[in-house]
């Protein structure tokens, strides 16, 4: 019976043993397909991850010298590959290029330039294009760059300023915002400047900067031009400022003229003024123009100008006390003014002490015409209303007028204002 | 003479041992065998299960550029879009359709001199209706898909393109015609 027993168990194992063996294989044998499959899909996984984190920019487009230059920037956190660009001529019909980019490699953060300078494409600033970019994880940017000339835009010129003192410079501006959805190229624009009312000179200078090579959408471009205009007052130079695609502004520059309004002379300048072109001096009856001579008895005229604006035949009647004073410079201890009160008029025979001066008498002799009317005044005397000559020792001087009078019709009259006024700016050298 | 029981006894338990361990062992090697067989058809069945959707899941195909060409077929057409496809996968796929907006594409156009024609599906010229195609991997490959006249690709507004692969993968992508 032992013997039995033993055969069957025997016979049992080996069944068992195969068995065992044969569902072990199999299990193992799913295991490895399975851990293969797992692998595959997490493979696949980190492939489709990959082409998510892949992010780029094209932060730059130029086309110098008719040829691409774009610059890319990685803004992911993976290496990119470019492996091709396309471009596509769309103002031509059915005009496909691709080429491979090798080398397009730009790691995490950094900036890959110089892409489309080594294909043989030379962009055209008349046509439009399609340009894209694809990478080794089939990722794609595409961006247009457009012809200018089938482009309408949004462009604001400016003259800073519009009102140009004569001989001075104006600025146009030239604003261009890229309100299409494409990268512009090449915008140049045509600038011109001429006279459009009256003859004034209209001198254009060097643009900065010359032109724009590329301006991204939504993008502004800022061009100014400086212009030199002259002429006379309310002159007109027009800038005329044209773009490739046609679109066309004007814009006017005034010339002004710098001077002082008769109307308003009174308030600027005073309302007696003096013509120091009309400054003289006589020591013998001969009037000189400049402002130095030798010591002794000397006599001065000059032209007074009323700028009141008061009409009505109103006259500035200068008074008696009107006078020339001169200090010595610079100054000294005691130093008194030496006066030159006004006369008539100063004679040939002067400085004759009786007859060379003619004495401003009677009072409010001469009277200067308001709105602009102008009077010679004479200078001489030693006092009010009498004739004797002044000594004007050695020294530099310098003075001012005193004007005293009042704004009536008629020298006698008394319903007008009094008036007083000094006159600087007069400087004598007596050697 | 004197017959004993104990020898009569011990032949037919002989022969029913060698009986039984027969059967036993036939049996035995009969059901071990159907389970291996089972098993190595299992095997088989996940094995190309697994490796059918192991590549399937693995390739990966990208519609890299769409150019719809207006005089590709014809003068002024306007009916073959030709597809760049880009294998970014690691095994080979097999493209067995092309559709543009939900129509299936049963013509594509091949030109002799055109860049992006194909050179691995004849004829070389003129219209074919030659898909398959296999794209290896990092390879690019261009379909001139030709819509039959008089269907044109639209014009400005978008039109959908599906590829399709052996596996049963689809891609899809969508460009908007000049």
């Amino acid at each position: 019976m032992k013997s039995r027993r033993a055969l069957s168990t025997v016979v049992g194992a080996v069944f068992a043993i195969i068995a065992l063996t044969s569902t072990v294989t199999y299990v193992s044998y799913s295991m490895g397909i399975l851990d293969n499959y797992n692998q595959s899909v997490l493979a696949k996984n980190q492939q489709l991850s990959d082409v998510n984190k892949e992010m780029f920019q094209v932060s730059s487009i130029t086309v110098p010298n008719n040829k691409l230059n774009i610059t890319v920037t990685n803004i992911g956190n993976i290496p990119i590959n470019f492996t091709k660009i396309w471009i596509q001529n769309t103002t031509a019909t059915d005009w496909v290029r691709s080429y491979t980019t090798a080398g397009s490699f730009v790691t995490a953060g950094g900036t890959l330039k110089n892409i489309g300078q080594n294909i043989p494409v030379y962009i055209n600033s008349a046509n439009s294009y399609n340009v894209k970019l694809v990478t080794s994880r089939g990722n794609t940017q595409q961006f247009t760059v457009n012809s200018i000339i089938s482009t309408k835009l949004n462009i604001q010129l400016y003259a800073f300023p519009s009102t140009v003192l004569s001989g001075f410079k104006s600025q146009i501006v030239l604003v261009v915002t890229n309100n299409s959805t494409g990268t512009l190229a090449n915008l140049t624009p045509a600038v011109s400047v001429s006279p459009t009312t009256g003859t004034p000179t209209c001198t254009l200078g060097v643009a900065s900067p010359s032109k724009v090579d590329t301006l991204l959408p939504g993008g502004t471009a800022v061009l100014s031009w400086p212009v030199t205009v002259s002429g006379s007052n309310n002159d007109v130079c027009t800038a005329t400022v044209q773009l490739p695609n046609g679109q066309t502004l004007q814009i006017p520059m005034t010339v002004t003229v710098v001077s002082l309004s008769s109307t308003t002379y009174s308030q600027s300048s005073g309302v007696v003024t003096l013509d120091y072109t009309s400054f003289r001096w006589t020591k013998n009856g001969q009037w000189n123009s400049d402002w130095q001579f030798n010591n002794g008895y000397v006599a001065f005229s000059m032209t007074l100008t009323n700028n009141n604006q008061t009409a009505g035949n109103y006259k500035l009647w200068l008074s008696q006390n009107t006078m020339l004073c001169l200090y010595l410079v610079p100054p000294t201890n005691n130093n008194v003014a030496t006066t030159f009160y006004a006369v008539k008029s100063v004679n040939a025979n002067f400085p004759d002490g009786s007859t060379g001066l003619t004495s401003y008498s009677p009072d409010y002799f001469q009277g200067i015409p308001n709105q602009g009317g102008s009077s010679t005044v004479y200078f001489g005397a030693t006092g009010k209303g009498n004739h004797t000559p002044v000594f004007l020792g050695a020294g530099t001087y310098m003075g001012f007028l005193v004007v005293y009078g009042k704004f009536t019709v008629n020298s006698g009259d008394n319903t007008g204002g009094n008036y007083a006024q000094t006159l600087p700016f007069i400087a004598v050298i007596s050697n | 003479m004197k017959r004993t029981g104990s020898s009569h006894r011990g032949l037919s338990t002989i022969v029913t041992a060698g009986i039984m361990l027969s059967a036993v062992a036939v049996l035995g090697s009969a059901v071990v065998t159907w389970s291996n067989g089972n098993l190595k058809a299992f095997e088989m069945a996940l094995s190309n299960t697994a490796i059918s959707n192991t590549n399937k899941i693995t390739e990966s195909v990208a519609i890299e550029n769409i150019a719809f060409c207006s005089n590709c077929g014809s003068v002024n057409s306007k009916n073959v879009t030709n597809v760049t496809l880009t294998n970014t996968g690691t095994v080979s796929v097999k493209i067995t359709q092309i559709q543009l907006n939900s129509t299936a594409i049963t013509s594509y156009y091949y030109k002799n001199s055109y860049s992006y024609s194909s050179s691995s599906c004849p004829p070389p010229s003129g219209t074919s209706t030659c898909l398959p195609i296999t794209i290896p991997p990092k390879q690019s490959y261009t379909v001139s898909a030709s819509l039959k006249y008089p269907k044109t690709w639209g014009s400005q507004k978008p039109d959908t393109i599906t590829v399709t692969t052996a596996r049963g993968s689809i891609f899809t992508t969508q460009a908007a015609p000049p």
